[in-house]
């Protein structure tokens, strides 16, 4: 069964698509919607309703839980097809995508502390939320030295992707208290 | 000499700290009452601070209250933090907000908080914002360090119960890096709460939760250099 949306698949959305990231300034970003199929983020989250999360905590810097990518995930990133797909949108090669499963619910953060190092390069943010209110934080903004936020709003098993040429610092929205007992959880990965 | 005798010269008349009364509940301007706050002040953990509840008088608060709530708030929104902020005090549209800030920040006042605190703080430069607090708002843990900061004051206009969110939570430290919450103070109407500004004096607002609103004056001593 077909793990990506047909959609991302046809030759001439993957030229447009390709277009618009290329066309952006420094810091490009693009949000495909609805980009994996119900079914394997289903087999994605059965996957990691039996890992064992890591939590991070060191409150002047953040504080949620992570955990290393399943195998599911890590076969897909690998796979030819995504990978020449995350190529095209690019514009250039990916060799690697090194990434981990970030798990967010009530009072996680992470801020932008000063000794944080500033990265340029292409990040990628598979969300994996089944429910998740527009209003309860958790989102991922990214900013660009001296004064630009760029937000950036997921959805259900949507497919971000960010390249920087320009040194940026992100940071996890604080999740408050109208998520309660929900989980935000998303998949982090810097392609090289 | 001790700290609260900084201004003994200056201030003091037969055992009373003179010229605030009319602003300042008189249990507060007793020189014994002084010199057992900052014992207290600076021995207080994690850090030092005090908490003095029914500090100013109580019909000046209720009109800066009411005063404050006609002035713009701007929403001040980033990773650290997220709530409502007036422009400094000096800089607002009613004279009795401007007058208050000229108020902490005068010579008695100053002096007062000298004595209060044993800390050297400047006469006359004062930063002082109004702040609202709603349901979902908050400030991450950080240590308030920027250069010249020297006590940091919160004037709580509002109450808060118990898990009604937005307690000052202060944070031990292990290795120079914030630990745990090891004291949460609840928002109390005329609270007058103040801590010294230190690379471990680590503290948040806790995120408010319902309808009820964290409303307080909050702001920064300097230090004379």
């Amino acid at each position: 069964m077909e793990r990506i949306n047909s959609f991302y698949l046809q030759p001439t959305n993957i030229e447009a698509l390709a277009s618009n990231f290329s066309s952006q300034g420094k810091f490009k970003a693009i949000i495909l919607q609805k980009f994996v199929s119900e079914s394997f983020l289903n087999s994605i989250r059965d996957d990691l309703d039996h890992v064992t999360y890591e939590r991070m905590y060191n409150p002047i810097k953040w504080n949620y839980e992570k955990t290393k990518m399943p195998a599911i995930l890590e076969q897909f990133f690998q796979s030819d097809v995504f990978r020449q797909f995350a190529s095209k949108i690019l514009g250039q090669e990916m060799t690697e995508i090194r990434g981990e499963v970030i798990r967010l619910s009530w009072k996680s953060y992470t801020v932008m502390h000063d000794d944080l190092e500033q990265k340029k390069g292409h990040f990628m943010y598979l969300d994996i939320t089944e429910q998740w209110g527009n209003d309860w934080g958790g989102q991922i903004v990214h900013y660009v030295p001296p004064d630009d936020y760029f937000p950036i709003s997921h959805g259900y098993g949507s497919l971000s992707i960010v390249s920087t040429a320009v040194p940026m610092l992100r940071f996890f929205k604080y999740v408050n208290n109208h998520s309660r007992d929900h989980n935000k959880l998303i998949v982090v990965c810097e392609l090289m | 000499m001790k700290p609260y005798e900084i201004s003994r010269s200056i201030n003091f008349v037969d055992g009373q700290f003179q010229g605030l009364a009319d602003s300042i509940n008189p249990i507060y301007l007793n020189t014994a009452q002084l010199q057992r706050l900052n014992e207290m002040f600076r021995h207080a953990e994690p850090f030092p601070h005090l908490v003095l509840s029914n500090f100013f008088n109580e019909d000046y608060l209720l009109d800066i209250v009411e005063l404050l709530g006609e002035e713009p708030f701007f929403q001040k929104d980033s990773d650290l933090f997220q709530f409502l902020q007036t422009e400094d005090l000096e800089n607002l549209s009613h004279k009795i907000l401007r007058d208050f800030k000229q108020f902490l920040s005068s010579q008695m006042f100053v002096e007062l908080m000298q004595s209060l605190t044993g800390l050297e703080l400047q006469t006359g430069k004062v930063d002082a914002t109004g702040n609202l607090y709603s349901d979902t708002d908050y400030l991450l843990c950080h240590d308030d360090q920027l250069p010249g900061r020297k006590l940091a004051f919160i004037i709580y206009l509002s109450d808060l119960e118990e898990g009604q969110g937005g307690t000052l939570n202060l944070f031990d430290q292990k290795e120079g890096k914030p630990h745990q919450v090891v004291k949460k103070i609840l928002p109390k109407f005329n609270t007058f709460t103040f801590f010294e500004v230190l690379p471990h004096s680590f503290h948040e607002v806790e995120e408010v939760i319902g309808e009820n609103y964290r409303a307080s004056i909050t702001g920064w001593f300097y230090g004379k250099d």
